[in-house]
């Protein structure tokens, strides 16, 4: 998302791919709730799916690197096509909506 | 000026100087450290500009800075960042800058509620924990207009406050003032920023003039008052309060004016560092004036700057030539510098700044500005020249300005910018127009501890120089040109006439006087000869009185020795 950004991970793998990176700010309202919807949108995706939560607290230099400025926030990796979602996920039809049409709109 | 005042890291405790001087000073020292400040206005009203010099000032002070953009992207806001004269350059290219892009895009969805715990981290990931001395949140509404409720705008504003205490960093939040907002993000970012700036811009016959406030510091003395500034080159410049507070020198020390005559009416010139007020309607030779001022000074070995805005430099040496005034050979010398503003469409704080910029690079001991009717009687504008006669002042400078008066406002002598208040003297140039002639005359109108003449003289311009020549008045009327000629031609001969006329007088009475003296010597030879008379007179009288005496007695004796013979006999044959 933004010029500082590195280039996404290659990772080489298969359209069906899918890679999950939440980052949350520690243990709060949100992240435990982001964590959960989350969980629960997986349980009905299929494919080679990775799922990775980072704490920008602990971390906050993953957060830099990535350009969040908002927590929670689900960057989703299909294939080469990468987008951002921002909040705890409490609506499921924009992250549905990535992951099934591809690349955002 | 603003990099001289970054490289010098001796700000007072507890403040972080910003670069831009002007402010520095007003704040005493610069923004409150490791404290949120908050820059509020309008759009195009200078707040990022404002942030980025503090984060310049910063980082030339051997910090780092963190510039969190959320509206511009990091490219422009780079950009942004070079177009001054800052040798930005260096300091990304050295990492000493990261920008950060917090704007929202249009591919990021939102589901849900969310933090800027995130932003936060970024933030703090950007430098190792306590380098980032600066950190600027660049349009933070734009971000805050994100979050669902007021409540939680609220929240994380205060998040964020937590977090900059922990960090130690002086944190700058820029955000659109909506005047009329209460209750909102804006009201809670005021209430945790220790100081707020505020920027405003104006549109004055098309042109923006932008001006800066601290609203609000707490816990440290600042200016209260709205000051102009400029976006020039180096960025935010306030000049109001561009030099140091001085007192400025007192002098008794007069100043010929070029015109001997003009210096004999004002008692002897102008006083060194006052200011000297030309106006006039067009052509009444306010700018030749002008240009016999400057040669005056410079033929004292004086430095002089002469600011023009309606006739190019070269035409003023031209025109002053022709009344034997000599600017070339002094332009020559380097002691005068003759600087054309003409055609320039710019508001008075950039007039004013232009100016000022070239008093601080020629640094002259005189001042023209011709005319400083430039500046309208709009208050930004009489501002404007009040400044640059404070300038002046504070330096020392002896000024002399002219100013252009309407034909329309005619005998209105209160001249268009209203100068004539600021100024110590005033020189008033007007034509009279008299049997079929028109003729300058110059009245000093005022000056200030001087007592000056005030009679009106006329202002002569030929090929052998400028010259006032007493005007004559009569019956109230003031005499000039060809009448004034006459009237001079009929009093020589008046004079003439009287002269004659007295010498014959008094040649009559020396005649008259020898004349009688010589009467009064032959009166006292008669009066002297008819005494001598007189005298011989009474002597004869004498005589003859003594000598029947003497028959008398005679007679008598003869007469009794006759009796003794006879009988004595009566008188009776005496």
């Amino acid at each position: 998302m933004t010029d500082n950004r590195p280039p996404p991970a290659a990772q080489g793998s298969a359209p069906s791919s899918i890679r999950f990176e939440l980052y949350v700010a520690g243990d709060t309202l949100y992240s435990r709730r982001a964590i959960a919807n989350l969980e629960n949108l997986l349980k009905g995706l299929e494919g080679d799916i990775t799922f990775e939560v980072i704490d920008v607290l602990k971390d906050p230099q993953a957060a830099f690197r990535r350009g969040i400025f908002g927590t929670p926030s689900l960057v989703t990796q299909v294939g080469e096509h990468q987008s951002l979602i921002l909040g705890d996920l409490s609506d499921p039809e924009p992250v549905l909506r990535r992951l099934g049409s591809g690349p955002a709109g | 000026m603003s990099r001289s005042a970054t490289h010098n890291p001796c700000a007072p405790a507890g403040k972080m100087l910003t670069g831009i001087s002007g402010f520095d000073r007003m704040s005493g020292g610069g923004l409150p450290l490791a404290r949120i400040s908050a820059v509020i206005g309008g759009a195009g009203a200078g707040k990022t500009v404002f942030a980025m010099q503090s984060m310049i000032s910063v980082v030339n002070a051997g910090g780092n800075g963190v510039f969190v953009s959320f509206e511009q992207s990091p490219h422009s806001i780079r950009e942004g960042f070079m177009a001054f004269d800052w040798n930005a350059e260096d300091l990304f290219g050295s990492d000493r800058i990261c920008i950060l892009d917090g704007r929202m895009r249009s591919d990021v969805a939102i589901s849900g509620g969310f933090d800027i715990a995130g932003l936060l981290a970024s933030v703090g990931g950007a430098f190792p924990p306590g380098q980032a001395s600066c950190i600027v949140f660049d349009g933070i509404d734009a971000l805050l207009s994100l979050l669902e409720s007021t409540a939680l705008q609220r929240t994380e504003l205060l998040r964020m406050q937590e977090y900059v205490e922990q960090l130690s960093s002086t944190v700058i939040l820029t955000l659109k003032s909506y005047p009329n907002v209460t209750g909102g993000f804006e009201e809670v970012a005021l209430y945790m920023s220790d100081c707020v700036v505020e920027l405003e811009r104006n549109t004055e016959d098309g042109l923006a003039n932008r001006s800066l406030r601290i609203q609000k510091y707490r816990s440290s003395a600042h200016a209260q008052s709205r000051v102009p500034f400029l976006m020039t080159q180096k960025g935010i410049e306030i000049a109001a309060i561009e030099a140091e507070p001085k007192q400025p020198p007192i002098t008794s020390e007069r100043l010929s004016v070029g015109i001997a005559r003009l210096d004999e009416m004002l008692a002897g010139g102008v006083y060194r560092g006052s200011s000297t007020l030309l106006s006039g309607s067009p052509g009444t030779a306010k700018t030749t004036l002008g240009a016999s001022f400057l040669e005056a000074c410079c033929n004292r070995e004086e430095r002089a700057l002469a600011i023009f805005f309606d006739e190019n430099p070269g035409e003023i040496v031209r025109n002053a030539a022709s009344v034997r005034i000599d600017l070339e050979r002094h332009v020559g010398s380097g002691l005068l510098r003759l600087h054309g503003m003409v055609d320039r469409s710019a508001g008075p704080d950039e007039f004013a700044h232009e100016i000022a910029e070239q008093v601080r690079d020629h640094h002259p001991r005189h001042l023209l500005i011709d005319p400083i009717s430039i500046f309208t009687s709009s208050q930004s504008a009489q501002n404007a020249v009040r400044r640059l006669l404070q300038l002046c002042k504070r330096e020392g400078i002896t000024v002399v300005m002219t100013s252009l008066l309407d034909r329309l406002n005619g005998e209105n002598e209160s001249s268009r910018s209203n100068v004539s208040t600021l100024c110590d003297n005033w020189i008033h140039l007007s034509y009279l127009v008299q049997s079929g002639e028109r003729n300058r005359s110059l009245t000093v109108v005022k000056s200030r501890g001087t007592p000056h003449s005030n009679q009106v003289g006329e202002l002569l311009l030929s090929n052998e120089g400028i010259t006032i020549a007493d005007a004559f008045t009569e019956d109230g009327a003031v005499l000039m040109g060809s009448l004034r000629w006459q009237k001079e031609r009929a009093n020589e001969q008046d004079l003439r006439k009287a002269e004659l006329e007295a010498d014959r007088v008094e040649r009559g009475t020396i005649r008259d006087i020898e004349e009688l003296e010589r009467r009064q010597l032959a009166l006292e030879t008669e009066l002297k000869e008819k005494r001598e008379d007189l005298h011989r007179l009474q002597r004869q009288a004498r005589d003859v009185s003594h000598a029947e005496e003497e028959r008398r007695d005679m007679m008598s004796r003869r007469r009794s020795s006759r009796s003794t013979l006879s009988a004595p006999q009566p008188d009776g044959d005496a």
